[in-house]
């Protein structure tokens, strides 16, 4: 126990769950708060609003406040949505400005290993989106990892008979990048997605 | 710290902190190893991006009592052909977990090592069959010693793979042929050399199971499977969504 204070070994034990923190940055981070009071509230404030505030968006399962999210309510393209694994991905994708439909978050990937199937995904609720709307095209932005690839090749064959466009997000070799560093996995797909000019 | 090179498949990953990862690989000379690769989700420098489920590597690695420390990978094939095909995905995952959890940490076994990296050369190239996945789990078992008792009845000691055999959910008492025994998993006597024949084939795509021995071989396999290993098996799921 740190010092004989329990609600100080208490925070310490809070910090010390978020990622990347261990045992002496948790230490560090509690005595950095104790000094500032002010920062305390602050902080508690923020948690205990995140808390009550944030949610699922009925439609889309991103983050939000507002159910539908301002994506959903907004006036964006109707006829293009995008699939994406994780809320964070809709602000990476949202930061580029390059793309102005809707989004549909998965929560997560199928698995072959982690045993993670489509009914623990929001699968179900994307096929319904689909079905009942008047979506054209579905970009499938997974990750280019093997369980990403399995779950746009899911999604792909899902969709095929639905009479909507499906697409995948480009891959290849990073926008001003040298070729020589280029790693050799990345290098055989950009080969074999190469595109005419 | 002494530094080693070898060659090896992932067969397993777990992200770890901010941006590590913890690697589960079937190495040729070292059997099966775990390892910690330092900001490998972070920097693709040293590992490239190809510490993906079923690449196959040159790793280089330092030992230690736990887990050994990845340094270096160089990638051989990250399997194109798998990672286009959700069945091959199904396939390959299921053979990973297979070997993660029968094959024994630290122990080197070069048959195994040829066994899987023929399995997923075969997956990279042609479509995944369950016929194929038989001949694996047979092969598997067969190397690791887990032999299922296929040659004789347990109780009179006639020739299975002639009068056909029948399997209990226990599955410890042996196989019956159908006169010892009327009740269990039947394993008809076509079923059972295409089995025993698995084992002596060394090549994929040789041994071809009907649709009849494909249900029977599945039905044993996963119970015999089941009955040696510590916990179910994750990818089966996996396995079942594939058409």
């Amino acid at each position: 126990m740190l010092h004989n204070s329990h609600s100080l070994t208490r925070l310490v034990g809070e910090l010390k769950k978020l990622p990347g923190i261990g045992e002496k940055s948790a230490c560090r981070l509690a005595f950095h708060l104790l000094r500032s009071p002010a920062n305390i509230i602050a902080l508690a404030e923020a948690l205990n609003e995140v808390k009550s505030r944030v949610r699922f968006c009925s439609v889309c399962f991103s983050i939000t406040e507002d159910d539908p999210c301002a994506i959903c309510r907004g006036n964006r393209d109707d006829s293009i949505i995008c699939v994406v694994e994780e809320p964070q991905d809709v602000l990476a994708i949202e930061r580029s400005g390059a793309f102005r439909g809707k989004y549909h978050v998965l929560h997560g990937v199928l698995s072959p290993l982690s045993g993670i199937t489509p009914a623990d995904l929001k699968i179900a609720q994307l096929l319904e989106r689909v079905s009942n709307s008047s979506i054209k095209e579905v970009v499938i932005a997974t990750n280019f990892s093997v369980e990403g690839e399995a779950t746009a090749i899911y999604l792909t064959g899902l969709f095929r008979n639905h009479g909507v466009r499906v697409t995948r997000l480009a891959h290849g070799i990073p926008i001003g990048s040298d070729l020589e560093y280029i790693d050799s996995a990345t290098m055989q797909r950009a080969v074999q997605g190469r595109s005419e000019v | 710290m002494k530094s080693v090179t070898d060659d090896a498949i992932v067969i397993g990953l777990l992200d770890y902190r901010e941006s590590d990862r913890i690697v589960s690989l079937f190495t040729r000379e070292h059997g099966r190893i775990n390892g910690i690769a330092r900001g490998a989700r972070r920097s693709v420098k040293r590992f490239g991006g190809v510490l993906e489920l079923f690449a196959r590597l040159t790793v280089n690695f330092t030992h230690s009592d736990s887990l050994v420390t990845i340094r270096e990978v160089d990638v051989f094939s990250i399997y194109p052909g798998i990672r286009s095909s959700f069945e091959g995905i199904a396939h390959a995952g299921y053979a990973c977990e297979l070997v993660s959890l029968l094959a024994p940490e630290r122990q080197a076994n070069q048959r195994l090592f040829r066994l899987v990296t023929a399995y997923l050369g075969h997956l990279d190239e042609s479509s995944a069959t369950a016929s194929d996945r038989h001949f694996f789990e047979i092969n598997l078992l067969n190397i690791l010693g887990y032999r299922p008792p296929l040659d004789s009845c347990a109780g009179c000691g006639s020739n299975l793979a002639v009068f056909g055999g029948v399997w209990s959910a226990t599955l410890e008492d042996g196989i019956f042929c159908k006169r010892c025994s009327g009740r269990g998993g039947l394993l008809d006597g076509a079923t059972v050399s295409l089995l025993l024949e698995s084992m002596k084939c060394g090549r994929f795509g040789q041994i071809v199971f009907d649709q009849n021995s494909i249900r029977e071989a599945e039905a044993f396999l996963e119970a015999f499977i089941a009955s040696n290993i510590s916990r179910p098996l994750k990818s089966l799921a996996f396995l079942r969504l594939s058409p």
